[in-house]
């Protein structure tokens, strides 16, 4: 019963962490005017949290620079189970216009789906803000089914 | 005075709403659609009308349209995932067969990316007759047969079009060779209309 209680919970107010690893802040940007009134995502009851130790959902946006691969990894592992992670942009799922042609980028570890697992992908550079709360939309139909 | 306007600012707000709505869906019972017609979103192709040039290709801002050869098709392939939706495939394209829909629905589950993460399409390469080897695509040449026959002078149109015609059927390297040896050269032309 609690369990369920936890559950609904959690599908009627998804916390958001949204986490940056090196893209060039369009996508940021865009996530951000999704929180604002004019796109107001926040009436499915997201709330954007500053711990992943509140989290629900994961948002992760640019092609991850090597610097950032132990701080991805730390934030993923410190997210409680069950989680979602979002990557957001061409950036986390393919390093985008960072990588030229499919040659190596010296500072760059590869896309995030290479690091951790990505349970849903929102193609764009930057995606809409539109595209965005489908994304979302689809974020918290997955978490109704774990 | 102070909170009378605010109080003011207030009420103009309370009837002026920020939030827009979500642009395709149904309410009340209806379905509506306001996306903006400039928008651009995923690029898509008439394969019909393409006639396999390549310029899309050489022009892609993030290299995201690429192709390659297998047999006698060309496959081509935009990877969504890395397209920016510059527009510069749709400028670029001479039979305007690729354009940029308004289509901004482009999430996907990683399970089912094949679903959504690529736009495919293929086209029919020629042979050349005397090496064998694949040169250009059907289309495009007869394509290019088509722009002569309207552009060049009346006059020596037709004997072009007929010399294109065993043209087109060679690859660029024999077609030295044969231009060489069957004499079918286009200073001819020019030789014709005396502007040689
Ligand atoms: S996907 Fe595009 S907009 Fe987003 S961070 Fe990368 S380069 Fe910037
Ligand atoms: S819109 Fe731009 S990035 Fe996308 S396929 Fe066309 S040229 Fe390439
Ligand atoms: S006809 Fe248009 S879509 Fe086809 S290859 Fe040429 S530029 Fe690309």
């Amino acid at each position: 019963m609690f369990l369920s209680l936890k559950k609904k919970a959690r599908v009627h107010s998804p916390w958001i962490y949204h986490f940056h690893t090196g893209g060039c802040n369009g996508c940021d940007i865009e996530t951000f005017a999704t929180l604002i009134p004019r796109f107001d995502i926040e009436r499915f009851g997201v709330k954007l949290v500053s711990s992943p130790r509140h989290a629900d959902i994961i948002i992760v946006n640019g092609p991850v620079t090597k610097q950032f691969v132990p701080m991805l990894l730390r934030v993923y592992n410190q997210v409680p189970n069950p989680k979602i992670v979002i990557a957001i942009g061409s950036c986390a799922l393919t390093c985008g216009v960072f990588n030229r042609n499919g040659e190596e980028n010296y500072a760059l570890a590869g896309p995030a789906e290479k690091l951790i697992p990505v349970d849903v992908c929102i193609p764009g550079c930057p995606p809409k803000p539109e595209a965005i709360i489908q994304g979302i939309m689809y974020a918290i139909q997955k978490l109704s089914s774990l | 005075m102070k909170n009378i306007k605010t109080l003011i600012e207030a009420l103009k707000n309370f009837y002026n709403q920020e939030t827009i709505s979500y642009p395709i869906g149904e309410w009340p019972g209806k379905k509506y659609s306001n996306i903006p017609e400039t928008l651009r979103g995923k690029p898509k192709v008439d394969e019909e009308k393409c006639i396999g040039c390549e310029a899309c290709y050489n022009a892609c801002s993030a290299f995201t349209i690429k192709f390659f050869e297998e047999g006698n098709e060309r496959k081509y392939n935009i990877d969504i995932n890395k397209c920016v939706f510059c527009g510069r495939c749709e400028d670029v394209c001479p039979e305007d067969a690729i354009k940029l829909s308004n289509e901004f629905e482009l999430t996907y589950f990683p399970e089912r990316k094949e679903e959504k993460r690529y736009v495919k399409w293929i086209k029919l390469l020629k042979d050349c007759k005397n090496c064998g080897e694949k040169f250009a695509a059907i289309d495009q040449i007869n394509k290019i047969h088509e722009r002569i026959s309207l552009n060049i002078n009346p006059k020596v149109s037709e004997e072009a079009s007929k010399d294109y015609e065993i043209y087109s059927n060679y690859c660029p390297k024999c077609r030295k060779i044969l231009s060489y040896k069957i004499g079918i050269n286009p200073t001819k032309y020019y030789l014709r209309l005396g502007r040689g």
